[in-house]
């Protein structure tokens, strides 16, 4: 057994950048193992738990077959390899691999299945064994980052985040641009194109009260945080995002395109 | 098909999905409804009014302008607990299509199947 007991100083984790950082945090935390020498991961919930699964097979470069049992009851196995996932088998059904032709597709049908296997978990112990492959399988099932996009989740997201922060974060990551806004509507960041950002600071000045209005008007709770989509087509032009936070409103504009990766993250940050 | 059908089978499809209503922007009323329990008609008249403030208010011909066409054809509002759609129909700019789900509901999933029934109900003569 190789033992490693070096300690690093991370010194100001803060000036780190936050993947690199969260991932040592990670990296450093003790593996949990039951009387039989499995690994456990567990969570407060079913979607903590869910990104830990992801983050373990973000983490796997060399193929392996997992089986896993959930405090559910539920069994089901895993094969891993290069940070995907190649297969999902949930006991007493079929096995799930997806369309390797429709990536996006794959993902989304391998998610509904991880989350089917992980219904109301909130521990899961892990039986690794190395799975002898020398194909090359990137083009079998999903990655992790992209399991984690299609169940709206984010694996480097930093713990104690506040929803404020998830908006930011989540909106640098897929808006065109945008307008972070203070309570009063003065801007006091633009982020992603200027040219967009401009557009956004326009038509923020003839008409963020107005769809302020609509969106409290349209929630089941007023008062609340919460999130207003508008959009002219589901597959052309574009969407307009209007946020409230705790701290801060956003005013984002998101391609059409890109909208399917930003939907489950808003409901994840806004409907939880 | 029966609208009521349309709307029974919508909701039995998607998980999570607590309420569909079919009604009239222009006239904001609320024409068919399908519910576990069927909520007093004000609330329905309110969704209505929701769905015609975030799809026709005073904003809805700017903001559609600045996303690249000229009407708004659907608003999503998440907030705790609960998640609304407000789909208009592409055939019939009065036809209007509202959801409310929770969050164990896949929105994506939601506006894809909101968007078949509500084209499947405006085709019909």
């Amino acid at each position: 057994m190789i033992r490693n007991n070096a300690t690093y100083a991370l010194g100001d984790t803060a000036s780190i950048c936050p993947r690199v950082a969260a991932r040592l945090v990670r990296l450093g935390a003790r593996v949990r193992l039951n009387g039989l020498g499995h690994r456990r991961l567990s969570a407060p919930d079913q979607r903590d738990l869910t990104a830990a699964l992801l983050r373990d097979i973000d983490e796997t470069i060399l193929p392996r077959y997992v089986r896993v049992v959930a405090n559910t009851g539920q069994r089901f196995a895993l094969d891993i390899a290069g940070r995907r996932l190649l297969r999902l088998v949930i006991a007493g059904s079929g096995g799930s691999v997806g369309d390797p032709g429709d990536p996006v597709e794959a993902a989304r049908g391998l998610a509904r299945n991880l989350e089917r296997a992980l219904l109301r978990a909130t521990e899961v112990t892990l039986q690794s064994h190395r799975m002898d492959s020398s194909q090359d399988r990137s083009d079998v099932g999903s990655s992790a980052t992209a399991l984690a996009a299609a169940l709206g989740l984010d694996l480097d997201a930093p713990a104690g985040e506040d929803l404020t922060d998830k908006a930011m974060r989540s909106l640098r990551r897929h808006a065109n641009a945008a307008l972070v806004l203070d309570a009063d509507g003065r801007i006091t960041e633009r982020l992603g194109e200027p040219g967009g950002a401009a557009r956004l600071e326009a038509l923020s000045q003839a008409h963020l009260r107005d769809i302020q209005s609509a969106m409290a008007r349209s929630m089941a709770t007023r008062d609340t945080p919460g999130c207003l989509i508008l959009g002219i087509d589901a597959t052309t032009g574009s969407y307009l995002i209007h946020a409230s936070c705790d701290r801060a409103r956003f005013l984002a504009l998101v391609d059409a395109h890109r909208i399917d990766m930003l939907l489950p993250v808003l409901q994840d940050i806004f409907a939880h | 098909m029966s609208i009521a059908d349309e709307l029974d089978m919508l909701r039995a499809t998607v998980p999570g999905c607590t309420l569909v209503a079919f009604g009239d922007l222009n006239a904001r009323i609320v024409l068919c409804a399908s519910a576990a329990q069927k909520p007093p008609q004000e609330d329905l008249d309110a969704l209505c009014l929701s769905a015609s403030g975030a799809l026709d208010g005073g904003f809805a011909g700017s903001v559609a302008a600045f996303l690249g066409g000229s009407r708004l054809t659907q608003a999503v509002t998440l907030g705790s607990g609960e998640i609304r759609l407000f789909l208009r129909s592409h055939l019939d700019s009065a036809d209007a299509l509202f959801c409310t789900f929770t969050d164990q509901t896949d929105i994506r999933d939601m506006l894809d199947a909101g968007r078949r029934t509500l084209h499947r109900i405006s085709e019909q003569p």
